[in-house]
């Protein structure tokens, strides 16, 4: 087979989402449009005189190491959509809003292990988006640390984590020039901190405890496919 | 929501724009287009950051105030007038911004209706508003349709504005990072892309020329020059790949010339602005301006058979190579098998038949059931693990 100079533009993203009890409205809207999300990105990149050649999306569903002990942290591999739309679908599906305990969260390790995602080093050109969605404020990393569950080698501050997203100067587990933030979240700590210290971030801020009600499903994927 | 004395009108948005947010503020009565770039963050949370990371990220921002301050001072000093205007660059908070004149711009369709004596003047003005940003030794890098405002002035007639700074650089100073070129891929010149695909080379101003190129079809014929669109996503592929780009007949004659030598797939052998504006625009050819009417209507070409069509971004044309195909003068007809280059075999990432790296772990939703005695996963244990170590 005669392979040709073509432009290969792979996306990978990473849904951090906010597994607790007050998600419910923006948990039940991503999981009605979950099986037609690669076909709703790829028509609104169409509409942007835009395409992909390849999308893969992971999923990390977080709560709080201490209050919801084993449930605090779960994550899948990447999804190769559209070849696995309905797994993805089913994944989504299977979350359930629910636990969560003080209103911080802890997001902070959510967004390390997103950090150190798996992300591809195929393609012509390349965006690693994480997205993530939450109606709370984040503890500060290392919060729930007494928890029997919580992992070795987390970053031990905000300043390590932030090392961890890199900058212009330094790139560690990410590109710096293909990493995007996407954060549907309230402008509360550490969100507010992030997006003024952390580069390549785009904040849409959401009404604390009113799981994202705010933004409709098409305004999530506009916002999405912006960040490509 | 102020920002520095800017009263915005509305919130910022990341509608069509990779690196930035914009929006429109006003500032002692007048209207400003004004811009938020992602990158980068001047550190104000500094009691969260050890020093370390403080002063490295002042220092690196301290520079980039350097340059761009610079940059912006060359390109507003060596405007023939129709660069939009850079108003102000500053830092508010954490945040860069840019705030740029606003242009009352008249609609793109309203220009392609326009007779070809004013599109020809519009590519003249075009031409010599980028060749000054060259004889500036700037390259804009990111020139396309959508960064092209058209003004109507006060006489009636319209004019072109080129906007959109944000990628520019000195042809001394390319990028170092390949990462670091950005631009439409639909514009992006062969040479540019082979950078990108191989990580070695340095862009230059020959990367404006092929752009310009394309967007002067677009404002002479209304449509985007043409190519095998069940093969190719952009003009560049094509290119690379040994075929040819199809201009539209309704180019004026005087100006078919020059468009095949902006469209030159070799950068060494493409027309530079400097000889394209003396050979072609200094002495005004618009009056000479000399349009042949089709003798007869364009041949309807048969679509080539492929197991597969690509769909062409944005094209409002169906599929396939252009109805109004047509060899601009010069041009040898096309012929089967390589012409001016050999096809290339190379493997820039892989298509999807080609993966062999995702592993069957990755294949999500294994069926479970009962194993020796043992409890089946539910379907969220199917796809969710506990994360380990880091």
């Amino acid at each position: 087979m005669t392979d040709f100079m073509t432009m290969k533009y792979n996306v990978d993203m990473v849904f951090c989402i906010d597994a607790t009890g007050s998600m419910s409205p923006v948990l039940e809207t991503v999981k009605q449009n979950a099986l037609n999300f690669y076909d709703d990105v790829t028509k609104v990149m169409n509409e942007k005189q835009k395409s992909i050649d390849r999308l893969r999306i992971r999923v990390i569903a977080f709560r709080d190491y201490l209050a919801d002990g084993d449930r605090a942290m779960f994550a899948t591999n990447f999804f190769d959509l559209p070849a696995q739309a309905r797994e993805f679908e089913t994944c989504i599906k299977s979350i359930s809003a629910k636990g969560g305990g003080d209103e911080p969260e802890d997001a902070l390790e959510a967004l390390a292990y997103a950090i150190k995602s798996d992300w591809s080093k195929e393609g012509t050109k390349r965006r690693n988006v994480i997205v993530v969605w939450t109606d709370a404020s984040t503890h500060e990393i290392g919060f729930g640390k007494t928890a029997s569950n919580y992992p070795k080698g987390m970053p031990q501050s905000f300043a390590e984590l932030t090392s961890w997203w890199g900058d212009e100067q330094t790139e560690t587990f990410i590109s710096n020039s293909g990493k995007r933030l996407v954060l549907f979240a309230p402008q509360k700590p550490y969100w507010e901190q992030i997006t003024n210290t952390w580069n390549n971030v785009i904040h849409y801020p959401s009404t604390a405890g009113k799981g994202l009600e705010e933004y409709t499903y098409r305004e999530i994927v506009d916002a999405i496919c912006n960040s490509f | 929501m102020k920002i520095n004395e800017y009263e915005l009108e509305g919130s910022l948005t990341a509608d069509n724009s990779g690196f930035s947010k914009w929006g429109f503020a006003r500032k002692n009565g007048r209207r400003y287009f004004i811009k938020e770039f992602l990158s980068p963050v001047y550190p104000v949370y500094t009691e969260l950051l050890t020093k370390e990371q403080v002063e490295r990220k002042k220092a690196g921002c301290r520079k980039y105030e350097e340059k761009m301050k610079k940059l912006y001072s060359d390109i507003n000093n060596c405007s023939d007038g129709n660069l939009v205007r850079i108003e102000q660059f500053f830092r508010y908070g954490s945040k860069y911004y840019i705030t740029t004149e606003q242009i009352e711009a008249v609609d793109e369709a309203v220009v392609y209706e326009q007779p070809v004596t004013v599109k020809v003047r519009l590519c003249r003005v075009l031409l010599h508003t980028v060749l000054q940003l060259h004889r500036a030794g700037i390259v804009h890098s990111d020139i396309k349709a959508e960064n092209i405002l058209y003004k109507r002035l006060d006489s009636g007639a319209i004019t072109a504005k080129l906007i959109d700074f944000d990628t520019c650089f000195r042809e001394s100073e390319p990028p170092a990072d390949v990462e670091e070129i950005h631009g439409d891929y639909w514009y992006i010149a062969p040479e540019v892309f082979r950078i990108i695909a191989e990580e070695k080379g340095k862009p230059d101003s020959a990367m404006d020329v092929f752009a310009l190129g394309l967007v002067f079809h677009q404002i002479l014929t209304g449509k985007r020059v043409g190519f095998d669109a069940n093969k190719y996503s952009y003009p560049f592929e094509a290119l690379l790949n040994g075929e040819d780009l199809y201009c539209d007949r309704s180019v004026p004659e005087e100006l078919q010339e020059l468009l095949v030598s902006m469209l030159e797939s070799d950068p060494k052998k493409r027309i530079k602005l400097e000889d394209a504006w003396w050979r072609y625009f200094e002495k005004n050819p618009v009056k000479k301006t000399v349009v042949k009417p089709p003798e007869k209507p364009a041949k309807p070409v048969k679509k080539p058979e492929t197991p597969e069509k690509k769909p062409v971004p944005g094209s409002t044309e169906n599929p396939g190579i252009e109805n109004n195909r047509d060899i601009l003068p010069g041009k040898e007809k096309p012929t089967d098998g390589p012409r001016r280059h050999s096809k290339l075999i190379i493997t820039i990432g892989l298509r999807p038949e080609d993966r062999k790296d995702l592993k069957e772990t990755e294949n999500a939703g294994s069926v479970s059931g009962t194993e020796n005695g043992k409890k089946p996963k539910s379907t969220f244990e199917q796809y969710f693990q506990t994360p380990g170590n880091l």
